[in-house]
């Protein structure tokens, strides 16, 4: 079972990350970094490994899901110090809160490798909500904001309500599965292993549906629930933003892509409700950047835009597309999206700490060229203008479009998304009404280049589009795989 | 078994009436200590399963009573201890509280009824309630104590549901929920007490640093 040794590994090195960080700041800053690249190693090391279910469970599905996290936990992990050190010589954060704030970093993203690799469907459920609570903490590591407070107290009341919904829902499911006889009803290679035994509890099951999408949806940041998306991922210091932008809200899209088929079995609904708050978010997503005059808030608008077009994939994969390249568009959707968000935000958040405002129109990128330049070609990734994941995962959807009219509203939902940061990003190029001078950015030529190492890590995600063995792993969906597995 | 049925319809009736009774509080401590009253009758309804069916339900009549019926008061008692306990006028208030209940109510039996097997029609119509009067607790009160209030009103009842709907669940799944229960109430009233030391209030219509600033060049 080497398998669950990597696993393990990657656990143990999150936990003791935290414990370290208790310790003094410094320790924090260098166990976040070095247990952030020991996730990575666990990650490259299960490439290989064959599928398997228990409590824990190992398919490709997860194995993309942990590598998303682990390069969102590298990005978070080695911009931390130089945000931390900067709010700290601000006042704005003391040591004790530095310590407090890599704790609960380092455990938050400990939480989210359990939550991909677990089987428990309650087990998933507690992880996600564990990981709202703690990021509400992160979100407000600003002592001094009153937004950042208010910011903590929308995220925390709205996600907490979306998470009990959830909750009931999945009561429902089990429920639904002991009804039905399964032996294990709370593991999800039970309930999807089930297929048509599941049919019979058909009215439990729509109504568990009903709570599961829409709990998980205000989770998403999607439509109409996502009011609380563009305050806190706007408010919570840069790292924290890539984690809650890059990952914390891609991760209940990852729990609905395994239970969407189980929910499936009495009837298509889920599928077109998927769809229909899909496109509706993407169209929020888009009006929120036309109107925003604030840098990290249109990230925020941009992130509530790309959950949409992930739902809509979703919607694709499991009954209004074809399968296999909706999900293969799905996967490389999300990690192209958690890479340039990631980098979009620490980019962003250097670029205004340097200008003295979050104001588009005050930004000016040539402050930094490596930071700057930067920020923009994030941009340019986001809007799908440059033949990386993003842009080829939205041809690949429309591509699996299984009629006219869906195609040509998806079509007009994202060009909507295009025109609008497209707009925004002109606007950061042309036109400065600077607040003050720009102060040279003084971070360390190795923390600036950390944006461009992680900008080239979409080629390789790029590549795995074209390459026939991963494209392969990546368009298995959950559950084709463990049917296939004999389970 | 019908003694047993009608004594857990008559204990989770009393969470309805505590529930409506915490909505219509408009002093934040005494509604923590209601809150406390509706979890020792919840706890009471997993006594009444652990002795007459698994006696895993004493377990979790154990840790409901530790965490939701002293815990989460104490940690809501500690928030009003510093700040001003009595909410402001409600968005909506009044005899409108308990018609909004009542409402509650009656949309918890219609689904119940539809869903349930007829010997938990009582108990699912309360879970039902519980989480339609939590709802409207959090949409229509202003003091950030009630609103908590409003999300330990879900956690009662996915709790209730939980032990009727899903038998021979996991122990880690009630640890699991037992330990999110107290750590949600906890941060929230911590996110809470720092608004009150920024902002002077508890009051959330005072929040306005957010509203959002439209580029209109």
């Amino acid at each position: 079972m080497t398998w669950e040794i990597w696993v393990w590994f990657a656990l143990v090195s999150g936990a003791t990350a935290v414990l370290v960080s208790m310790f003094s700041r410094r320790a924090g800053h260098v166990a976040s970094m070095a247990s952030s690249i020991l996730f990575i190693v666990a990650s490259i090391m299960l490439f290989s490994e064959n599928t398997h279910y228990d409590e824990l469970l190992h398919d490709s599905f997860s194995w993309w899901g942990m590598l998303l996290v682990s390069l969102v936990y590298l990005s978070s992990a080695f911009s931390s110090p130089s945000f931390i050190e900067t709010m700290i010589d601000a006042g704005e954060i003391d040591d004790r809160g530095a310590r407090v704030y890599y704790i609960l970093l380092n455990a938050t993203f400990t939480l989210l490798i359990l939550l991909v690799v677990s089987n428990n469907i309650f087990i998933q459920w507690v992880l996600l909500e564990l990981s709202t609570i703690l990021t509400i903490h992160l979100v407000m590591t600003n002592k001094r904001s009153r937004a950042a407070a208010e910011a903590s107290w929308k995220y925390y009341l709205m996600c907490a309500t979306g998470m009990a919904f959830s909750l009931y829902g999945l009561i429902l499911l089990y429920s639904a599965g002991a009804e039905a006889g399964l032996r294990d009803p709370w593991l999800w290679s039970s309930l999807a292993s089930a297929g048509s035994v599941l049919a019979g509890a058909s009215k439990t099951l729509m109504l568990a549906s009903a709570f599961i999408i829409a709990g998980f949806s205000v989770k998403a940041g999607l439509f109409p629930a996502y009011m609380w998306l563009p305050d806190a991922h706007s408010e919570a210091p840069s790292p924290v933003s890539a984690l809650l932008s890059g990952c914390l809200i891609y991760t209940p899209l990852y729990v609905l892509a395994r239970l969407i088929p189980v929910l499936s079995v009495a009837g298509s609904e889920p599928c077109i409700v998927l769809a229909v708050i899909g496109v509706l978010s993407i169209l929020c997503g888009a009006g929120g950047m036309l109107v925003t005059s604030d840098v990290k808030r249109l990230m925020a608008y941009s992130s509530v835009e790309h959950m949409g077009i992930l739902a809509f994939m979703l919607s694709l994969t499991y009954g209004l597309g074809r399968p296999e390249i909706a999900f293969l568009a799905f996967n490389v959707h999300a990690m192209g999206h958690a890479i340039a968000k990631s980098c979009a935000f620490i980019s962003s958040g250097f670029i205004s700490d340097a200008c003295g405002t979050r104001r588009i129109r005050g930004i000016d990128v040539s402050v930094d060229r490596i930071v700057g330049w930067g920020l923009i070609v994030c941009i340019l990734v986001l809007m799908g203008a440059i033949p990386l994941p993003i842009l080829f995962s939205e041809v690949i959807a429309a591509e699996s479009i299984r009629g006219t009219w869906l195609l040509l509203v998806y079509l007009a939902s994202v060009m909507a998304g295009f025109a609008s940061l497209g707009w925004r990003a002109s606007q950061l190029l042309v036109s400065k009404k600077p607040v003050r001078d720009p102060t040279p950015i003084s971070r360390p030529i190795l923390v600036r280049m950390l944006v461009v190492v992680l900008l080239a890590l979409l080629i390789p995600v790029s590549i795995a589009v074209f390459s026939p063995c991963l494209a392969y792993k990546l368009s298995a969906t959950p559950i084709k795989e463990l049917l296939s597995t004999g389970w | 078994m019908g003694v047993v049925n009608a004594v857990i319809a008559v204990l989770s009736m009393g969470m309805v009436l505590t529930a409506s009774m915490i909505s219509d509080e408009r002093r934040v401590d005494r509604a923590a200590k209601l809150y406390s009253v509706q979890s020792i009758l919840l706890s009471l309804v997993f006594v009444t399963l652990g002795v007459t069916g698994p006696r895993y339900f004493l377990v979790w009549a154990a840790s409901a009573m530790v965490t939701k019926a002293v815990l989460v008061p104490l940690f809501l008692l500690r928030l009003t201890k510093h700040t001003r306990a009595r909410e402001d006028k409600p968005v909506l208030g009044g005899s409108l509280t308990w018609i909004a209940d009542g409402l509650s109510v009656t949309v918890g039996f219609i689904i119940a009824l539809k869903t349930a097997p007829p010997h938990l029609l009582a108990p699912m119509t309360t879970a039902i309630s519980l989480f339609l009067i939590g709802l409207v607790q959090i949409m229509l009160r202003r003091n950030l104590g009630k609103q908590v209030l409003g999300l330990c009103h879900f956690e009662n009842s996915s709790h209730l549901t939980l032990a009727l709907m899903a038998p021979n669940i996991p122990e880690t799944v009630e640890i699991g929920m037992g330990t999110d229960a107290v750590l949600l109430v906890f941060f929230g009233c911590l996110v809470a007490s720092r608004i009150h030391g920024l902002f002077k209030t508890l009051d959330s219509t005072s929040l306005v640093e957010l509203r959002e600033e439209v580029d209109a060049e």
